[in-house]
């Protein structure tokens, strides 16, 4: 017993090292993927006004940038307005008022979408995240899309009341139903942790036919994004021996080290989807 | 005197944490670079020779967990910060000599150039090791991760010299 406590004393750093280091692996490991990570709503309250202080500084740099990015923006929606298009006489009959949401009759407004400022950022990591400026005050839920102007940004997984921590797609557990815009088959893009401009789509049927540039958007699958959402483009594809697909390397579309402002996307039916896919797994597990 | 030097390092370690949050971190991802600068870890390289290991174990915990809380990295960067804090009394030992206690600071005008570039370098070498093999849990890419866990250590061994040298011309100033 003595030389237990000899032992022990003589060792006691390193015995305080590696219940230290036990203590924070057993954390990391837990929280990796934020999911669940409680103290990390309790935590962003305090860093994202830290953020948001010092993100207005920064913002400064990057005007020109914003700007350039508005202006295309501005330039895509002037060419969805009404007056753009040629109004034959069967289509005047929608016209019920001016509004967007009731030019089309019959039909409910599926996705809105919230504007949100970007306080942080990072893409240097194998987990990159961002930090928005919109929290369960304004509107922001978990699960919830988010993307910018040129294309699908991420997945809300954390929010307070003004702030809402976003899994980028730069993340390694993050993946999303997508298709190339002229076929129909669908598999999953992942980001591969090399680049922070590439990804991957992993088993892609050999019956698409498959050019390089052409453009990959989200499929009607995803409940989180718009369908025909800008994921990116192909940058090359390869066909590995013995199988019966392609693996698509992908080019972002979104350069996410410049990305400042986001739309969330608010999905009006995603609860009731989601609802009727959980129902039907319990359901099928009971059998 | 002492006191004065206490003061002086508790501001110059704000100073690092707040640059490595606020400004660095920023600067990389504005340059689309996918380099990891871990400055904040200075203050810790630069503690004395003679600190208390527990001193510097404790000091090296609230590092990676001020960082972590930014970062949102749930204990990533207390794990690699708690190796160093670990290992660098170790690692003073075989540069500094067993027999040699130093009230001063490893430094290269202490230590010498090729001893104290040997000394920064295996401590970020260890923590961007640390770093990436708990982000990337897999030997898949293995060729990919020692590039970036070089191409860091260098990087990071080159700017903390370059800022010891700024900081010590202009304290002397």
């Amino acid at each position: 017993m003595f030389n237990i406590f000899k032992f022990l004393r003589k060792t006691q750093f390193l015995v305080l090292f590696l219940i230290l280091e036990m203590i924070f692996l057993k954390i990391f490991f837990h929280y990796k993927e934020y999911q669940d990570a409680i103290f990390i709503e309790r935590v962003m309250s305090i860093t994202g006004r830290v953020n948001a202080y010092f993100s207005s500084w920064s913002d400064y740099f990057s005007l020109e940038d914003v700007n350039k990015k508005l202006v295309q923006e501005n330039v895509l929606l002037r060419n969805q307005l009404q007056n753009t298009y040629n109004q034959i006489s069967s289509t005047q009959q929608i016209q019920i008022d001016t509004t967007t949401e009731t030019n089309y009759r019959n039909a409910v407004k599926q996705y809105q979408l919230l504007e949100a400022k970007v306080t942080y950022n990072t893409t240097s990591y194998r987990n990159n995240f961002f930090q928005i400026q919109r929290g369960t005050l304004q509107g922001i839920k978990k699960n919830m899309g988010v993307m910018s102007t040129q294309g699908i940004a991420g997945i809300v997984v954390n929010t307070s009341d003004n702030f809402s921590n976003v899994l980028s797609i730069l993340n390694m557990t993050t993946k999303v139903s997508a298709k190339l815009k002229n076929s129909d088959a669908i598999a999953y893009f992942q980001w591969d942790g090399k680049t922070e401009d590439e990804g991957v789509v992993e088993n892609y049927p050999l019956n698409a036919k498959v050019n390089i540039g052409d453009t990959l958007v989200t499929s009607m699958y995803s409940e989180k994004f718009i369908p025909h959402t800008m994921i990116g483009t192909v940058k090359s594809f390869t066909i590995k021996p013995n199988k019966n697909n392609y693996t698509l390397k992908i080019q972002l579309s979104v350069k996410f080290y410049e990305l400042n402002y986001v739309y969330v996307i608010d999905n009006k039916f995603q609860d009731e989807v989601l609802t009727l896919q959980t129902t039907h797994l319990h359901h099928f597990n009971e059998k | 005197m002492k006191n004065s030097n206490y003061k002086k390092d508790i501001f110059f370690c704000f100073i690092y944490i707040a640059a490595q949050l606020l400004f660095i971190d920023k600067i990389l991802l504005q340059l689309g670079t996918s380099l990891i600068l871990s400055v904040f870890l200075i203050p810790l390289l630069t503690m004395p020779i003679n600190t208390n290991k527990y001193t510097v174990l404790f000091f090296s915990l609230s590092l990676g967990l001020i960082v972590d809380m930014f970062n949102f990295s749930v204990g990533l960067y207390t794990i690699a910060a708690l190796q160093i804090g670990f290992l660098r009394f170790f690692i003073l030992q075989i540069v500094a000599g067993k027999e040699k206690t130093s009230l001063e600071k490893p430094s290269v005008k202490v230590l010498g150039l090729p001893l104290f570039v040997f000394y920064i370098g295996t401590c970020f070498f260890i923590f961007y090791t640390t770093l990436m093999l708990l982000e990337f849990f897999n030997f898949k890419s293995l060729w990919h991760n020692m590039l970036g866990i070089l191409q860091n250590t260098i990087a990071t061994t080159l700017l903390t010299i370059g800022i010891l040298y700024m900081t010590n011309r202009s304290v002397k100033k």
